[in-house]
């Protein structure tokens, strides 16, 4: 009996280890990316890593041909200094559909770190890919990416390992979230989802098994069942949810300054308090505001009152800009697509596309 | 010193909410805890409207004029010993029996499980920025607006108001938020959003408090409210600047407190109730479009299966409605002429666009898939489904009286989304949500009451020889409650 137990154990591990896939196309590595274009500073070092920078630098891989059923793993090797930052993926496929995933969060310790993402989580990861894109959110500092491949698991082995590490990855705070929740996936399908399925054909399986039974004392033992089935399918979820919760409590700072780091929004908040000391220093009650995003006028409005803004108007002689790379400074003149706006002099300057203009 | 002076900004209307709530419990049936939670929501909704009175009378919300509505509150107070205070009366014990020791290491677990929920909600909303859309473009930034302008000056009609989000929108929220500020002398997002904790923590209180009056043991009231604590979508809408968990909590604590009147005839509850839901009504505009028909419904319904004489209950159903108009009438005039005023069209997508009724096919696939595969409430859906049906047939009668409303404010809470121009809110899927967490404490609480009799019958069934035993007590007790 022991020994069948062994043998078990050893088939088990055997069926695991066992190719899944024949050895299809080999694996591509960065270096064999024929059409990679950044968007943001790029230097391939001499060891073959990628080191890109910029504000929100993003890779995009063009001229791809990617049956999506077959090879959906996302691998990315990548290293960041920075405390908190995101890598959003996305991707087009010949249907003319898109997709794109909920952020992922990168860890800035420990050297380079292996992102393995099953795109599956997205419905839209179908037919074939024509194209691929890596955005890279809130890294300020160098990035070094050394692999980025697209394969499937070579062994069931490796799809209980991508499968696991998938479920255990961690959803961030956007802004959505305070509409509705993502679920973790496990096995590229929604954990809570598997969870609810479970809980209802078990549950009817059970209330079948005691309604035929005529033992009153098997009916009350299948609702004991029944309750427990759907207190730990609740637990269940909430063991995985709670530790979602532990890592943005982790990743909470508790600073007058720089409170919790949400995505996409890390560098506006030091912007925002720049832009309050001079305006306060400047004793500036309003201001025109230009920026290419617009939750930022939103933010920078509810930020800075009872300072008003006047969004894309020249109604003032106060010009702030903020990352929108069409405006320009030059001879004592402010551009916008080449036009002169007004003339005048620069205040101060945050960054190549963020400064304070005041006209004369 | 921040801390001192929000202390004081929560203390003053929680001191106005005890006098109220005391002149009320004449026979001091509530807790200590359960006193404090309702003293602190009622206050605080108390103080809003008397601060939306003086601001549209354009009157400042200096010191000297909001000194006189707890002058008012001082007057009318009668304060008892404060034994009174501390020593209530407990509700009708409602399991005579004990449960296995198992239940208790499942007691404490969940215990551990609520606080530490409740700690990690607290962490991050002192460590987040106010971030999300609504929070950003409404409910903060008109609080701010009331802030820096040290009242409702030239509300609706400046600049700053009818750049908010949506004019019509009830102002209790950011006047109280404002009211933070303005003790405060600053405004600091952190102190600001601290209001929806102390909500949520004074919804958990009476949450547990009104189960436990129908349960004799400590796993059901902690159960329910570890449910509630461990939804996912809880944490977010504790520190997120919205209203959803506010109003939530008005439409709740007036159903609980509703249902305790029929049950052990308080009347303090009654009274409670329709304070609540006034101030409910004051928060958000579901408040008057959806909950305070469902109270009234309720209302109607517990009426019907008193033994009053019809004069009686049109009394009662008057009185409520007038307690209710008396609190929310300003508010309610002033909704009504901006809300049919020319001048004040509302941004809202939905309510300028597409006819009122409108049905769409593609709800249901929108609808499951939201139920389902979204990680928003746990299981919650498949949940209360099996837990209704099972516990509605073995509930011992009497306790039913929660399933109607939880049943009618499940349908009235979706039914804009799935019969009305609404639906686009549900297609796009950003309100639907934030409708259904509205309602959930009070499903919650249905499954908590139907989980306690399950367990109750469960247990009366394996014990056989005190079967006849216990017939008899819940006999006794289904009488009491029906009458």
């Amino acid at each position: 009996m022991k020994n069948m137990k062994v043998v078990m154990l050893f088939i088990i591990i055997l069926l695991l280890l066992f190719p899944k896939y024949s050895w299809a196309t080999a694996p591509s590595s960065l270096e064999s990316w024929p059409f990679l274009i950044v968007e943001g500073e790029q230097q391939k070092q001499q060891d073959g890593l990628l080191r890109i920078r910029g504000d929100n630098p993003s890779i995009i891989i063009y001229n791809l041909a990617i049956e999506a059923e077959k090879d959906y793993i996302l691998t990315v090797r990548t290293r960041t200094e920075e405390d908190l930052c995101f890598m959003g993926i996305w991707w087009f496929s010949y249907s003319q559909s898109n997709g794109l995933l909920p952020p992922i969060p990168l860890l800035s310790k420990g050297g380079f770190n292996t992102y393995i993402i099953d795109l599956r989580e997205s419905s839209e990861w179908k037919l074939q890919i024509g194209s691929i894109g890596i955005k890279f959110v809130g890294c300020e500092k160098d990035i070094f990416v050394e692999e980025i491949k697209l394969s499937h698991p070579q062994s069931y082995l490796e799809v209980l390992s991508i499968g696991w590490a998938n479920f255990w990855r961690a959803i961030p705070i956007y802004p959505t979230t305070i509409n509705y929740i993502h679920s973790p996936f496990v096995f590229g399908f929604s954990f809570i989802l598997l969870l609810n399925s479970l809980v209802i054909i078990l549950t009817i399986m059970v209330g079948l098994y005691t309604i035929m039974s005529k033992k009153i004392r098997t009916k009350n033992r299948g609702i004991s069942i029944i309750l427990a089935i759907l207190f730990f399918a609740w637990i269940s979820y909430d063991i995985r949810n709670s530790y979602n919760e532990y890592r943005i409590a982790k990743t909470a700072r508790i600073d007058h300054l720089r409170l919790v780091e949400y995505y996409e929004i890390k560098d506006f908040y030091r912007f925002i308090q720049f832009l309050k000391d001079l305006l306060l220093k400047e004793k500036i009650t309003e201001f025109n505001f230009y920026t290419d995003s617009i939750p930022y006028i939103e933010y920078t409005k509810y930020s800075l009152y009872p300072i008003r803004i006047r969004a894309n108007k020249s109604e003032t002689a106060i010009y702030v800009i903020y990352k929108s790379p069409s405006f320009y400074f030059k001879d004592g003149k402010l551009y916008q697509k080449g036009e002169v706006v007004a003339q005048g002099d620069l205040i101060a300057v945050y960054d190549n596309s963020s400064f304070i203009f005041k006209a004369r | 010193m921040r801390i001192f002076l929000f202390s004081i900004a929560i203390l003053l209307p929680t001191l106005a909410g005890l006098i109220i709530v005391n002149r009320v419990d004449r026979e001091n049936f509530f807790r200590p805890t359960e006193s404090l939670a309702l003293s602190f929501s009622v206050g605080a909704g108390l103080l809003s409207f008397y601060l939306f009175l003086i601001g549209i009378l354009g009157l400042s919300f200096s010191g000297f004029n909001i000194a006189p509505f707890f002058v008012l509150l001082a007057v009318f107070a009668k304060p008892r010993r404060l034994k009174n205070l501390l020593i209530s009366k407990r509700g009708i014990s409602g399991s005579p029996l004990k449960y296995p020791q198992w239940q208790w290491a499942v007691t404490i677990t969940l215990l551990i499980l609520i606080i530490w929920k409740i700690i990690f909600i607290f962490i991050a909303l002192i460590a987040s920025p106010t971030y999300f859309a609504d929070a950003i473009t409404h409910w903060n930034y008109m609080a701010k607006v009331i802030f820096f302008n040290n009242g409702l000056n030239g509300y609706p009609n400046s600049k700053d108001s009818l750049s908010s989000g949506v004019i019509s929108y009830p102002l209790g929220v950011p006047i109280f938020k404002a009211w933070i500020a303005l003790v405060m002398g600053q405004w600091v997002d952190l102190y600001v959003n601290l209001y929806s904790f102390l909500i949520f923590v004074s919804l958990i209180i009476i949450i547990y408090s009104t189960i436990k009056r129908y349960t004799s043991t400590y796993f059901v009231p902690l159960l329910s409210c570890y449910l509630i604590v461990s939804l996912p979508f809880i944490p977010f809408h504790v520190y997120g600047g919205y209203s959803d968990i506010i109003v939530g909590y008005y439409f709740t604590a007036s159903l609980l407190f509703l249902g305790i009147w029929f049950s052990f005839e308080n009347r303090a509850a009654f009274s409670l109730s329709a304070i609540l839901i006034a101030i409910g009504i004051f928060v958000k505009r579901e408040g008057i479009a959806l909950y305070l028909p469902i109270i009234t419904l309720t209302l109607s319904f517990y009426l019907m299966k008193n033994k009053f004489n019809w004069g009686k209950k049109v009394k009662y159903l008057l009185e409520y409605l007038a307690i209710v108009l008396f609190l929310t009438g300003p508010w309610l005039i002033f909704w009504t002429i901006i809300t049919f005023s020319s001048t004040f069209k509302t941004i809202s997508p939905a309510e300028n666009k597409g006819s009122l009724i409108e049905f769409h096919p593609e709800v249901i696939g929108i609808l499951l898939k939201n139920f389902f595969a979204f990680g928003t409430f746990n299981i919650i859906w498949v949940t209360l489904f099996i837990v209704y049906i099972v516990g509605f047939k073995k509930s011992i009668n009497g306790r039913t009286i929660f399933f109607p409303p939880a049943l009618l404010s499940f349908v009235v809470a979706l039914f804009p989304y799935i019969f009305s121009h609404y639906f686009i809110y549900l297609q796009d899927i950003t309100v639907i949500n934030r409708a259904l967490l509205q309602i959930i404490p009070f499903l919650i609480f249905t499954a908590g009451i139907f989980i306690n009799d399950i367990l109750t019958f469960l247990k009366s069934e394996s014990r056989k020889p005190a079967k006849k035993q216990m017939g008899s007590v819940l006999k006794t007790r289904e009488d009491k409650i029906v009458e």
